[in-house]
């Protein structure tokens, strides 16, 4: 199977990084060791940040040409935008709490990745919830749209709003990042890593919704 | 009113206005949502009330939110039924059968909406600012302006969530998962300049606010524009 | 928590999650093939 090199490439590129997040990045002068969280969080959440606005992409290819394939990517790729964007989230509350002794702090970046998962759990949710294919493709690709304008608008009245009320900062506002290359080096290959495995997650589901869909296809025509 | 078949703009104008008296006139006729609007402002202004306790001297931190909470409520479980009601009554092929652009049914439905809306914030503000004892230190006109302007940016989104919902089985479960992703960019800046304008402030004092409710508004009917002909129609 | 507890536990959750939504999208399969094997009892 033609899969196999590009996992195994998928799983060592992951456990290299694993290795230098935790043995060869350096510690941090300020926070110390606790700062190798990074390494996982902020790759997870750029990935996430990719993700919806491949959603977003898809959805307008579909509404242009009618294509349902543009439809399953849209699909796809908010489904597995959706679990890095879980893990961003959860990671990211560990990590307040420990570097600041809180899980949730409002902060303005926080905040709108929240909403973020919030808009496109309703984009699932939505797809769920409509049985006829057209109607759920179409609708989603405007829902795709509408979700992925309000984060900027969310993001900026957020910023807004902690420009008038004292925050605490968060750990990533401490980090300073010019001076070690290790630690450049380290955030790149996890990013890559992680990158790689949303590539492959995505490629899964795409085909699950696929087979999903043939199995639809086939119903509808009567022939099982 | 002339035919005005070399007016492009008067003419879509005119078919907003119909939708908006189509729907004005439905509800002048039964009134059931304007009363339960009535009911609802007086039962959410006295929750707060008893909630952060009347005579609390820190009310007025608390009133910006409770105030637009509570227009944000009967938004979404009062006025989200704009286009759900056609869809059930059949009557959504004839509003797409009509000769009326699709950009003017979203926005005479919005204009519908909004005036309820404003006609549900004369029974909140006012018994709000009653029931828990404060008054607007600003210009009236200015309150009325900006208070207006998050409105109308609530009426959108009511509008266009009801517009996605009417397709959806689960459509009161679907309603607050669309809303909520949308609202809090609007939101924000009404509750920053509702807590301004209690305390008293000039229009410069608001330009930050009034440009984000501003930017949203425009931002959003143009991602509508060009996206809603795909909602209405099958 | 050390530093090595809270590593640990954040990797898990990353791989933890991908894990089992490696689950969920298996069991998905499954029950599609079982309706393209047996296509009276869906």
């Amino acid at each position: 199977m033609k899969e196999r090199p590009a996992l195994a490439a998928i799983f060592l590129i992951n456990l290299v990084s694993l290795f230098m997040i935790f043995i060869w990045a350096p510690p941090e002068r300020s926070l110390g060791d606790q700062y190798r969280v990074f390494f996982i969080h902020t790759p997870s959440a750029w990935v996430s940040y990719l993700a919806f606005t491949l959603t977003f992409l898809f959805s307008i290819f579909y509404l242009r040409t009618r294509k349902p394939a543009w439809d399953l990517y849209a699909s796809a790729s908010a489904t597995v935008g959706l679990l890095f964007c879980l893990i961003t989230l959860i990671t990211g509350s560990i990590w307040a709490k420990l570097a600041w002794g809180i899980y949730w702090n409002w902060d303005p970046r926080e905040t709108s990745t929240l909403i973020l998962f919030l808009a496109y759990l309703a984009y699932v949710s939505f797809r769920m919830s409509v049985n006829d294919k057209d109607r759920r493709a179409r609708i989603s690709a405007v829902l795709g749209i509408l979700a992925f304008v309000s984060i900027p608008l969310s993001y900026f009245s957020a910023a807004f709003w902690a420009t008038l009320h004292p925050m605490p900062l968060l750990p990533t506002a401490k980090l300073r990042f010019g001076i070690e290359s290790s630690m450049l080096l380290t955030l790149t290959a996890s990013t890559i890593g992680v990158t790689l495995l949303f590539l492959w997650l995505f490629y899964l589901t795409l085909n699950t919704y696929r087979m999903a869909e043939e199995i639809e296809n086939v119903v509808l025509e009567g022939k099982i | 009113m002339s035919t005005s078949a070399d007016e492009p703009g008067a003419s879509f104008l005119q078919e907003v206005r119909e939708i908006l008296f189509k729907d004005l006139r439905l509800e002048l006729r039964r009134r059931y949502e304007i009363y339960s609007i009535a009911i609802f402002a007086l039962l959410a202004n006295l929750s707060f009330g008893f909630a952060l306790g009347i005579a609390n001297p820190n009310v007025l931190e608390f009133v910006p939110a409770t105030l637009w909470t509570s227009i944000l409520f009967v938004n979404m479980l009062g006025l989200t039924t704009v286009f759900i009601r056609e869809m059930d009554k059949g009557s959504i092929d004839g509003l797409r059968l009509a000769p009326i652009t699709p950009q003017a049914i979203l926005l005479g439905k919005t204009a519908y909406t909004f005036t309820l809306l404003g006609l549900g914030s004369i029974f909140i503000v006012p018994s709000s600012m009653i029931i828990l004892n404060y008054s607007f230190q600003s210009d009236p006109l200015l309150v009325v302006s900006v208070l207006g302007l998050g409105i109308l940016n609530l009426a959108v989104i009511g509008a266009i969530v009801s517009a996605l919902a009417m397709y959806s089985e689960s459509k009161a479960l679907i309603i607050p998962a669309l809303s909520l992703p949308l609202v809090p960019g609007t939101l924000i800046p009404s509750i920053l300049a509702t807590g301004k304008l209690v305390a008293g402030v000039t229009i410069d004092g608001l330009l930050p606010e009034i440009q984000f409710n501003l930017s949203f508004l425009l931002l959003m009917i143009a991602v509508l524009w060009v996206t809603f002909e795909y909602v209405l129609n099958d | 928590m050390n530093t090595f507890e809270l590593l640990f536990t954040v990797s898990s959750i990353f791989w933890g999650f991908v894990f089992l939504y490696l689950l969920w999208l298996h069991s998905k399969i499954k029950k599609i093939s079982t309706a393209l094997k047996s296509p009276q009892k869906r």
